[in-house]
């Protein structure tokens, strides 16, 4: 699971920029051209695509463990072996995306840093808690299927080292979504508390899963720099809705329920009532849908989330236990050069 | 234990108390899927030296799809103007966006002459991007035939999406028409699969 | 010969089920590491090798059930504390510190790489096989740790201590791998595996090389104590049972 989409862009300010150079490098990206980092680039889009890539790789690293914590009560072989892969690519996403990231400018000791100070942020959805195995299948199977729609668009961005991660990336989710499909379809085929169980967690995750996306789309969304530079080339709200199409029959034919929830402040669901929005449009195709609770996501983002500061502890005291390890096998490199 | 741990992290804030660790070295990957393809570039990874880029290589970038052969070097070599006369490894990458692929060798006595060289033998009148050189003694490689790569030995397929298709399906037509699955499917195979 | 004596059936589950509980609760051990190792392409490269053991645990159970007719997840899962069989080093507590994993695996990986390549000369075709096969698997462990080992024997002397004092830690329990799985005579006596009484200098002869090219070491001594081969777990075992039968055990019939 990954994500970047809710990025805020606040920069894009080129007023330094030769306008020459400007204006060939706007049209070059508007024509469908892609960048490389010897590139001649504005300082906008290389800090704005330094800040989409960190955060990315932020989210991969943050997302790797609430899963994480699943991996040694997995129930069955198979399920063991795949959670610690899904977990593993998520690390090898987070490594690949801070390495393009640290092409751009800043080491990848700083963004971790940055990270475990709260300096930087991750995705809001790894705020949530995961208190039950059908968490973990929800989050394959939603989450992840929201982040290759998201990754999809993405890799027809602008950046080459980011769409090659893209692609990369990609393909790896393809396996967690797939296997996210097969955990909630075993439950869905289970028992009466396996169903239960899928439904509760289902109701957790849902809207996590539409708020994935990132805030509703603003009158000027085209002209702002990540879509003008075509960092970005799909609308959160456009996502949200090809999301909603795709993922609300689909769980409604393995008899899950779309319900809109109140949350405690733990995450704990408080009540749950069937979507009263939910229908499709026949004329749009477009399936209908209550909007997440935006003023709770924002406040979640804020740092305020069940488990932000659970996760950024964790993260913190893995980084400080590992401090020796690090230092000792760059010491015991005699020659700095040595291949 | 370290399950116990997970959930039991004392809060910490405020500033780090230790040094930031000086910025490994990065080196460049490049995978060969079967026997019959080229050297793709795969990725980049950081490590302190050889051994462990190696390790770290083989461990990661080798392990997406099946792999049979591996080249492992230090980014800085790649572009490096200097040299030695050997044989150098050419990496040409044909446009912006695309990852640099292996055409051929050549003797050259630096970095800058070993590019010349690529251009004019395996570029000639194709329009290129940028051209990779590596001295060969810059390089790891790593035969998967005599040192396994890619786990052949135990099945992979729960690490991979075709291994979840066939159940996935089935489970899918249980519930469903299978007219909804092929729609609900035909997403899947659009972008990324 | 592929078909084993109905007499040497249980002696053979035994043997199975000691091999195959090792790659297990090491693999469920090390796969705790993953998303919080002490740098990220470490993290993966471990986790890797943490899969490949859990892969190896299920080859091995699924031998096992061809001779007594169990599906795997059952016999990886299903089981009470006392009808494990696995030595517990494997699943000897490694408090977040990297050389503890790094000392725990490097015991448990060599024995693996001499246990194989003895189980590999096996009679019964099915196990030498299938020991061949992961055989080849394990060398990519052994290569690996000793990476690690040389890494931080020779880093700086914090690291040295910190390394020795792991290895120091774990040797207790690492000679507990050489207890001898119940039956394992009428094997010898059938001809099914050779007697071998060179095992544990073998092993011991391989980590000291390894261990010695790091300027660290390793003493420890054989003993004959009765442990996990015999079903006597120790509290970090029991722990790591009620982890991994957590979900499991809510309904042990239903799919998961």
């Amino acid at each position: 699971m990954s994500a970047s989409a809710n990025v805020e862009v606040k920069v894009g300010d080129c007023s330094n920029e030769d306008p020459q150079k400007l204006a060939a490098f706007e049209e070059h990206v508007a024509n469908g051209g892609l960048i490389e980092p010897n590139d001649w680039m504005p300082e906008a889009y290389r800090s704005l695509m330094l800040r989409m890539a960190e955060h990315h790789a932020n989210s991969e690293i943050v997302g790797a463990l609430p899963e994480g914590e699943w991996i040694v009560k997995a129930p069955s072989l198979l399920r063991k072996l795949a959670l610690t892969a899904k977990v593993q690519d998520e690390v090898g996403h987070g490594q690949m995306l801070y390495e393009v990231a640290q092409d751009l400018g800043k080491s990848r000791n700083a963004m971790l840093r940055d990270l475990i100070t709260g300096v930087t942020k991750y995705h809001n959805c790894f705020n949530y808690p995961c208190p039950t195995w059908a968490d973990i299948c929800m989050i394959a199977w939603l989450i992840d299927g929201a982040a290759i729609l998201n990754q999809g668009t993405l890799a027809h961005g602008s950046f080459g080292p980011y769409i090659r991660t893209m692609r990369r990336i990609n393909m790896e989710e393809a396996f967690h979504f797939k296997h996210g499909e097969d955990m909630v379809l075993t439950l869905m085929s289970g028992t009466d508390s396996q169903k239960q169980m899928a439904q509760e967690a289902f109701d957790r995750w849902w809207e996590p899963s539409i708020a994935f996306f990132g805030p509703n789309d603003r009158p000027d969304e085209l002209e702002r720099p990540a879509m003008r530079w075509r960092m970005k080339t799909a609308t959160n709200d456009d996502l949200r809705q090809k999301f909603v199409n795709r993922f609300a029959p689909a769980a409604m034919a393995t008899g899950l329920v779309i319900n809109v929830c109140t949350k405690d402040d733990q995450g704990n669901v408080t009540s749950a009532t069937p979507d009263p929005l939910l229908k499709l449009d026949e004329e749009t195709g477009h399936w209908g849908f209550t909007q997440p609770n935006w003023e709770e996501f924002f406040r979640v983002i804020r740092g305020n989330g069940p488990c932000n500061k659970d996760r950024l502890a964790l993260r913190r005291f893995s980084y400080e236990q590992g401090e020796w390890v690090r230092k000792a096998i760059l010491d015991g490199t005699t020659t700095p050069c040595k291949n | 234990m370290l399950s116990e741990s997970r959930t039991n992290v004392p809060e910490a804030k405020g500033e780090l108390q230790t040094q930031e660790v000086q910025k490994f070295p990065i080196w460049e990957v490049f995978t060969k899927k079967k026997e019959s393809a080229v050297h793709l570039h795969a990725g980049s990874l950081s490590a302190p030296d050889s051994e462990l880029a190696q390790c770290f290589a083989r461990e990661h970038y080798g392990q997406d799809q099946p792999c049979v052969n591996m080249w492992v070097t230090r980014r800085d070599f790649l572009t490096a103007d200097s040299g030695e006369n050997e044989s150098y490894e050419l990496f040409v990458q044909w446009g912006a966006g695309l990852r640099y692929e292996h055409v051929g060798e050549v003797e050259a006595c630096n970095g800058v002459e070993a590019r010349d060289k690529c251009k004019e033998l395996f570029c000639a009148d194709k329009k290129h991007f940028t051209i990779w050189s590596c001295p060969n003694s810059g390089i790891t490689k790593i035969d998967g035939s005599t040192n396994m790569i890619w786990r052949e030995t135990t099945d992979q397929a729960y690490r991979l999406a075709s291994g979840y298709s066939k159940v996935v399906r089935k489970k899918w037509e249980a519930l469903r028409e299978s007219k909804a699955v092929d729609d609900y499917q035909s997403e899947d195979l659009k972008d990324t699969y | 010969m592929c078909e084993l004596d109905q007499n040497l059936q249980t002696p053979m589950v035994e043997l199975l089920l000691s091999l195959a509980d090792d790659k297990l609760f090491l693999g469920h051990r090390n796969s705790d590491w993953t998303g919080i190792a002490p740098i990220l392409e470490a993290d993966i490269a471990f986790s890797s090798l943490a899969q490949d053991d859990i892969a190896h645990a299920s080859a091995f159970y699924e031998l096992i059930g061809t001779v007594n007719d169990k599906n795997s997840d059952q016999i990886a899962f299903g089981r009470t504390c006392n009808e494990y069989r696995c030595a517990d080093i494997v699943t000897k507590s490694d408090n977040f510190n990297w050389a503890n994993a790094i000392a725990r695996q490097l015991y448990c990986n060599t024995f693996d790489y001499h246990r194989l390549a003895r189980l590999s000369k096996s009679n019964w075709s099915p196990l030498s096989a299938l020991s061949k096969r992961i055989l080849a698997e394990q060398t990519i462990h052994v290569d690996h740790i000793s990476t690690w080992i040389q890494h931080l024997g020779n880093g700086n002397s914090d690291s040295k201590a910190r390394l020795q004092e792991a290895l120091n830690t774990f040797a207790p329990y690492a000679v507990m791998l050489f207890e001898e799985p119940e039956g394992l005579q009428e094997l010898h006596d059938a001809s099914i595996l050779q007697n071998d009484s060179d095992f544990y200098t073998d092993w011991k002869s391989t980590i000291d090389v390894i261990l010695n090219s790091a300027g660290v070491t390793c003493t420890c001594e054989l003993t004959n104590t009765k442990g996990g081969r015999s079903g006597k777990h120790d509290e970090d075992f029991v722990r790591s049972l009620a982890e991994l039968q957590e979900v499991f055990s809510t309904d042990p019939l239903a799919a998961w």
